[in-house]
């Protein structure tokens, strides 16, 4: 039976939950002072953080993030009201409240992934690593090169 | 029940039972008889299960951030087998500057794993867009264009397909209603314990084989449908404006493209509809500010700048 324990990495558990509590969706994001992805970072939040809704206007929401009770914005789609549940590796005795468990979301994953590279050789993963390593600018650039250039 | 594990054969019930007919209460019924006669589920359990399973199929009605992030990868990873990355770091920071400028200003500025701006090396005119935020623009398509607002009007035409998750709609009905059934057969909470399944990564497989061949086919040969290039149009030209840029440099582009297609029929242009098509389409719904705002002197510096050492070969 062994052979047929869960290899992956991480098990991905989605609930539905309080209207008012959510999850970020993305792997890691900033909380911003204001809503724009250029302003000033509050708090540093990642895959499966909860925090919960103050007010949303636009495709902005208010949270304050549970831990540490700080107060910003993050972009409606980095968030989502179904619960998000990373379960490691070697520890998949965390308990959901089941009756309400929607998704076990292994999905498409690093697991597939590498999969997927055993049976397409020819796919360039080393130029998409590079991409992802190389191809980005931050938050300060951005702002800037935005002002410079008379945008907004 | 406490650890317990779906042998492969269970999975594989609960996996028919989910896709052929979950909603129909006599399947269900059989379904519950089934699971609960294989004695590693009771049938109290195995109602729970199927429970279970109904909300997966229903609340999915599309593929998470994450898992559009790794279809994605794999679909960036055959265009790049295609494309060579071009390496020329402060065009690669230019144009990245450029795209996060624009995504800012969008109802997503932020992907699971981040927007990603790439110059591909061709001779062709092409620009495309992989599912969480992967977008590559040719070198060849750089060179025609005269500054930087007609470079944002490209990447904003881009990022118009990524929110609108034209990528992931490439992908069939039947591929995509079998990847989340084989979603839910890896692991679903029955009662208060989560239930852990044996991880067969197989089917999965398959299917994102399936999913990803047909995002590059629709990138690479067949193209987006005519109504998704002309809502990417009007939102890039929205973009534009709420950016700062001029929107008038998307039509500006389209006629530059029109010139092109005497003398070039791959691909941006097999895989787009006709430029004085979406021209007119376009001119239809947006609405332009009148007249031109002052040219930047600083954007055109720095468009100059950036791509002045492309040389496209093959040209």
């Amino acid at each position: 039976m062994q052979k047929f324990l869960p290899i992956v990495a991480a098990v991905l558990s989605v609930q539905l939950a309080h209207a008012d509590e959510l999850w970020v969706q993305v792997r890691e994001t900033k909380l911003r002072a204001q809503p724009s992805i250029l302003a000033a970072g509050v708090a540093d939040l990642k895959y499966g953080d909860r925090v919960d809704k103050v007010s949303e206007a636009k495709s902005w929401a208010q949270v304050r993030t549970v831990r540490s009770q700080k107060e910003g914005y993050l972009p409606l789609s980095s968030i989502t009201p179904q619960r998000v549940v990373l379960l490691a590796r070697g520890n998949p005795k965390i308990k959901a409240d089941a009756t309400e468990v929607v998704l076990a979301g292994r999905g498409f994953s690093k697991e597939v992934e590498e999969q997927f590279k055993i049976l397409n050789q020819g796919a360039r993963f080393d130029q998409v690593d590079q991409v992802e390593r190389r191809c980005s600018a931050s938050t300060k650039e951005v702002a800037q090169f935005v002002e410079a250039g008379g945008l907004r | 029940m406490r650890n317990a594990r779906i042998r492969p054969p269970l999975a594989t019930i609960y996996l028919a039972i989910m896709l052929t007919g979950c909603t129909n209460p006599a399947f269900k019924n059989l379904g519950t008889e089934i699971l609960s006669s294989t004695g590693v589920v009771t049938r109290q359990q195995a109602e729970g299960f199927l429970s279970a399973g109904e909300k997966v199929v229903k609340s999915q009605e599309e593929l998470t951030p994450e898992q559009e992030y790794y279809l994605g990868r794999a679909v960036s990873a055959q265009l790049l087998a295609q494309y060579p990355l071009v390496s020329n770091a402060e065009l690669i920071k230019y144009v990245n500057k450029v795209g996060l400028a624009i995504t800012a200003v969008s109802e997503q500025p932020e992907t699971f794993g981040g927007y990603r701006f790439a110059v591909v090396e061709s001779p062709q005119i092409n620009a495309m867009s992989a599912p969480g935020g992967f977008i590559f623009i040719s070198t060849g398509f750089l060179k025609k264009l005269p500054d930087e607002d007609s470079l944002a009007a490209v990447i904003a035409h881009e990022i118009g397909h990524v929110v609108a998750r034209h990528g992931v709609k490439a992908i069939s009905n039947a591929n995509l209603f079998s990847a989340l059934g084989a979603f839910a057969a890896t692991g679903v909470s029955v009662g208060a314990e989560q239930v852990s399944s044996p991880v067969d990564l197989g089917p999965i497989t398959s299917v994102f084989t399936d999913s990803v061949n047909g995002v590059v086919d629709k990138l690479l040969t067949k193209g987006f449908d005519r109504r998704q290039e002309y809502s990417a149009d009007l939102y890039a030209a929205e973009l534009l404006q709420k950016a700062g840029y001029d929107p008038r440099s998307l039509p500006k582009v389209l006629q530059i493209l029109e010139k092109e297609t005497a003398v070039d029929e791959g691909g941006w242009f097999q895989t787009h509809p006709d430029p004085a098509a979406r021209l007119e389409e376009l001119e239809d719904d947006f609405k332009f500010p009148p007249a031109a705002p002052v040219v930047s002197q600083v954007r055109t510096a720095r468009f100059a700048s950036a791509t002045g050492f492309i040389h496209v070969k093959g040209r």
